[in-house]
C-alpha cells in the first residue's frame, strides 16, 4: 500500500518538480508560459512544501520549502494533494485570487503536458525528441522520488538506512545525471553530476535507461547485457535499489 | 599480454536474458557477482581441469573462485569422480537408500571433532535451516542471535526485513549482534531471557566488500560460555569456511566446541551434498523433525562427498590450501607495493579477502580486478576468493605476472591514487 504522506512528498518533489525542466524541454510547455512571472507555493498540511517559479523569460525553478510567491495553494492534507495531482481534486488558493485564470488555464495544461512525458503513448515514444525528453524527466521523476520513498515510506526506510554514506550517481553515458546523497540513511536528490560519486549506475544510452526506469526491463537483465554498468561501492546501489523497486508504487 | 574477448558469452546472454529471469540469477551472475565492467568478465563456462577452467570463448582461467568453494581438490579431481561415477552406475536415487549414507556419516563423525552424528541434505541452506530448527526443537524457543553481515543462505529467515519477498513475520526472530562484540551478545540475552535458542554464526567474520575479521581472543570461549549458562544452543555455520581451515571443524581451529555444525562448499567438491553435524544431545531433536528432499540420499553425491572427505584428511587439504593462499597473497601485496598500491589482505589465506585500499569507492580495486580476469586470473572483486589444492607454483608464479601487470595498467590510470 502506497503511503499518502510519501506519496505527497513524491507528487511534489519528484513530479510536479519536473516543471522546471518541461518547460524547455517541451516547446508547447513553454509556450503557455511565455512572459508569465509566477511562483506558485505549494503547501500541504503535514506534508509538503515548495515553490515552482517561471522567470517571465522561459526559464523555471523549483525550490523546496518555503519562498517568496504570486500564487499560494494550500492542501488540508496529504490525501487533498494527491488527488488535486490525480486530477481529482482543486486546491485552495490562498494568495493570487485573481490569478485563477492561470491555475485553471495554462498551469493545468502545463500537468497535462507533463503526463504525455511522464507516461508517454508508443506514438509519442517514437519520436527521438520525445523519447529523449520523456527519458530525461523520467530519469530526474525517479532519482528524487527514489529519495522520497527511502525517507518516508516504511519498506523504503529500512532499505534507505542500510546505503551506507556517500553520493551515487544514477545517469546516462554523457547525458543527464541524479546525485542522490546518502547520510545516516537520509537521502536528498539533486540534478547533475558532482565527480565525487562513491557508486554510480550508469545507463549505456536513453534507450537502456528508458527500458529500465519504464518497467520493461528488469535491472539484473540489463546489467548483464551491458545496458547499466554499476561500479564503486556496491552495497550503497544494492540497497539503493531496494528503494528504487518500490518508486513504482508512488507513480503509478 | 593480450586480453580476453568473450563474444559468445554476450551471445550466450543475450540468449539467456529472454528465458531466465535475470539472464543468469544468484551468485553466479552479473549481478550478484559484480562484474564491473561487465565486459571484462565470462558470463559462461564450457569446461574446468584442476584448477582451471575454460570459458565458451576458450579463454583459459586459474580460478580463485572455486566456483565459491565446492572446488578444492581441484575440478574433475579423480578419486572423486571415479567413487561418484561408480555409484551413478550401480544405482543413484533409488527406493532404498544406499548403505554409503551410514560410510559418509561414520566419516564425518570421525573427521569432525564436535560430531556424534551427521544429517545430510543438498544445499548450504538446507543445513543451516535445519540447524536453527533442531535448536528451536531442543529449546522450544524462538529466537535467534545473528552476526551483522553473515551469510547462512537464501531462506526467507535468512533475508532482510524490508527486502523483496520477505515479510516481517519472516525475520521477527532475529536478533542481530555485531561480529566480535560479546557484551551484545550478553545484552540480548539478558533483555530476551529464557527465550533464545540459538546463536548461530561463520567461524571468523567474512562479509562481502568488507575485510574479514577473525575471532578476538578469549570471543568464542566467551560466546561458548553465554551460550552454556542460558541454555542457548551454539551453530556454527562452516559452509564456507569448512575443510579452508580445520578438517577436524573451523570450531576446532579456534578452540572451542559446537554444538551443531553446518557444513557444505568443500564437503564433496562440487557434488551436491551438505550435511549437519551435532552433539548426541541434539540427536533426539534433530530425529523429530520432519526434514528431506526428493534427492537427499541419493547416491552418488554421498559417494563423492565419502571420497572428497577421505582425500581432504589424507592430504590435510586446509593445511595445503592455506599455505598456496598464504604464499600467493604475500606475493600480491608485494606486487602491489611495487606499484604504490595498498593491497589489503585479510581472513585466512585459503580464503582470504583483499581489496586495494587507497579510495574508499573500491573503484581502483575493481579496475585492478578486471584487468586480472581479463588476463586469465579469476578474482573477483566483492567477496573472498578461494583456494584449492590443484593449484600449482607455475599458476601461482602466472598469477603474481597477470597481477603486476595490472597493477602497472591501473597505476597508469591513476598515477596520483
Ligand atoms: C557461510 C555460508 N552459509 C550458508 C551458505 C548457503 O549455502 P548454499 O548456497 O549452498 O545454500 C553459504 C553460501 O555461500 C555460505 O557461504
Amino acid at each position: 500500500m502506497p503511503d499518502p504522506a510519501t506519496m505527497a512528498n513524491v507528487n511534489l518533489y519528484a513530479v510536479l518538480r519536473n516543471i522546471e525542466d518541461l518547460v524547455t524541454l517541451d516547446e508547447e510547455a513553454g509556450k503557455l508560459i511565455a512572459g508569465r512571472r509566477e511562483a506558485i507555493g505549494f503547501s500541504v498540511h503535514g506534508g509538503p512544501r515548495g515553490v515552482l517559479s517561471f522567470d517571465g523569460k522561459g526559464g523555471g525553478s523549483f525550490v523546496r520549502g518555503a519562498a517568496k510567491t504570486s500564487i499560494s495553494l494550500w492542501f488540508s492534507g496529504p490525501e487533498h494533494f494527491n488527488s488535486m495531482v490525480a486530477g481529482s481534486g482543486s486546491p485552495i488558493p490562498l494568495k493570487g485570487l485573481t490569478k485563477l485564470s492561470f491555475l485553471t488555464g495554462p498551469f493545468t495544461m502545463l500537468t497535462k503536458r507533463l503526463e504525455s512525458y511522464l507516461r508517454p503513448s508508443p506514438e509519442a515514444l517514437a519520436d527521438p525528441a520525445i523519447f529523449k525528453a520523456t527519458t530525461e524527466l523520467t530519469l530526474y521523476t525517479a532519482g528524487f522520488a527514489l529519495a522520497e520513498v527511502g525517507n518516508a515510506d516504511p519498506v523504503g526506510m529500512l532499505n534507505a538506512g542500510r546505503i551506507p554514506d556517500g553520493i551515487i550517481e544514477i545517469g546516462i553515458k554523457d547525458g543527464p545525471a541524479v546525485s542522490l546523497t546518502a547520510k545516516g540513511g537520509c537521502l536528498s536528490a539533486a540534478k547533475g553530476r558532482t565527480g565525487k560519486a562513491r557508486a554510480s549506475m550508469t545507463f549505456a544510452d536513453y534507450q537502456a535507461a528508458s527500458g529500465v526506469l519504464g518497467g520493461r526491463r528488469d535491472a539484473m537483465t540489463a546489467l548483464g547485457l551491458g545496458e547499466v554498468a554499476m561500479s564503486g561501492f556496491i552495497p550503497m546501489l544494492e540497497h539503493m535499489n531496494k528503494v528504487l523497486g518500490l518508486v513504482p508504487r508512488y507513480l503509478a | 599480454m593480450n586480453t580476453y574477448r568473450y563474444p559468445k558469452s554476450r551471445e550466450l546472454f543475450a540468449r539467456a536474458a529472454k528465458v531466465i529471469p535475470g539472464g543468469v540469477y544468484g551468485h553466479l551472475g552479473p549481478a550478484e557477482s559484480c562484474f564491473i565492467p561487465v565486459e571484462a568478465f565470462p558470463m559462461f563456462g564450457d569446461r574446468a581441469e584442476g584448477a582451471h577452467f575454460w570459458d565458451v570463448d576458450g579463454n583459459r582461467f586459474i580460478d580463485y573462485m572455486c566456483a565459491y568453494g565446492p572446488n578444492i581438490l581441484g575440478y574433475n579431481d579423480p578419486e572423486v569422480d571415479a567413487a561418484a561415477l561408480a555409484a551413478l552406475k550401480k544405482g543413484n536415487c533409488t527406493t532404498s537408500p544406499p548403505s554409503l549414507l551410514i560410510d559418509f556419516a561414520e566419516e564425518m563423525v570421525d573427521t569432525v571433532a564436535m560430531a556424534d552424528w551427521a544429517f545430510f541434505a543438498k544445499n548450504g541452506g538446507d543445513a543451516t535451516s535445519f540447524a536453527l530448527m533442531i535448536a528451536r526443537a531442543a529449546t522450544g524457543r524462538d529466537k535467534a542471535i545473528l552476526v551483522k553481515g553473515g551469510y547462512h543462505g537464501v531462506a526467507p529467515w535468512t533475508q532482510k526485513k524490508g527486502q523483496p519477498g520477505i515479510t516481517n513475520a519472516d525475520v521477527s526472530n532475529n536478533l542481530y549482534v555485531d561480529w566480535n562484540d560479546i557484551a551484545a551478545v550478553e545484552r540480548l540475552v539478558s533483555e530476551h531471557r529464557g527465550q533464545i535458542a540459538v546463536f548461530m554464526a561463520t567461524p571468523y567474520s567474512h562479509p562481502v566488500f568488507t575485510d574479514s575479521e577473525l575471532p578476538k581472543p578469549g570471543y568464542w570461549a566467551a560466546i561458548r560460555k553465554i551460550c552454556d549458562d542460558n541454555g542457548i544452543v551454539l551453530a556454527i555455520d562452516d559452509v564456507r569456511c569448512g575443510f579452508r581451515l580445520d578438517m577436524a571443524g573451523s570450531d576446532h581451529y579456534f578452540g572451542f566446541k559446537a554444538d551443531l555444525m553446518c557444513f557444505c562448499k568443500a564437503i564433496a567438491n562440487g557434488y551436491n551434498v551438505s550435511a549437519v553435524c551435532g552433539i548426541d544431545a541434539l540427536k533426539d531433536a534433530a530425529s523429530s523433525i520432519m526434514y528431506t528432499g526428493s534427492y537427499w540420499l541419493s547416491a552418488m553425491p554421498l559417494a563423492a562427498g565419502l571420497a572428497c572427505v577421505r582425500k581432504m584428511r589424507r592430504i590435510d587439504a586446509a593445511r595445503v590450501t592455506q599455505s598456496i593462499g598464504k604464499e600467493l597473497t604475500e606475493g600480491l601485496v608485494v606486487a602491489g607495493k611495487a606499484h604504490g598500491f595498498d593491497l589489503r589482505v585479510s581472513g585466512v589465506p585459503s580464503m582470504w579477502y583483499m581489496r586495494i585500499a587507497d579510495d574508499d569507492s573500491l573503484l581502483l580495486h575493481q579496475e585492478w580486478v578486471a584487468e586480472c580476469v581479463m588476463r586469465g586470473v579469476y578474482f573477483t572483486n566483492h567477496h573472498n576468493l578461494f583456494i584449492n589444492t590443484a593449484i600449482s607454483k607455475e599458476d601461482i608464479a602466472l598469477s603474481l605476472e597477470v597481477a603486476d601487470e595490472a597493477f602497472a595498467i591501473v597505476r597508469g590510470r591513476h598515477p596520483k591514487a
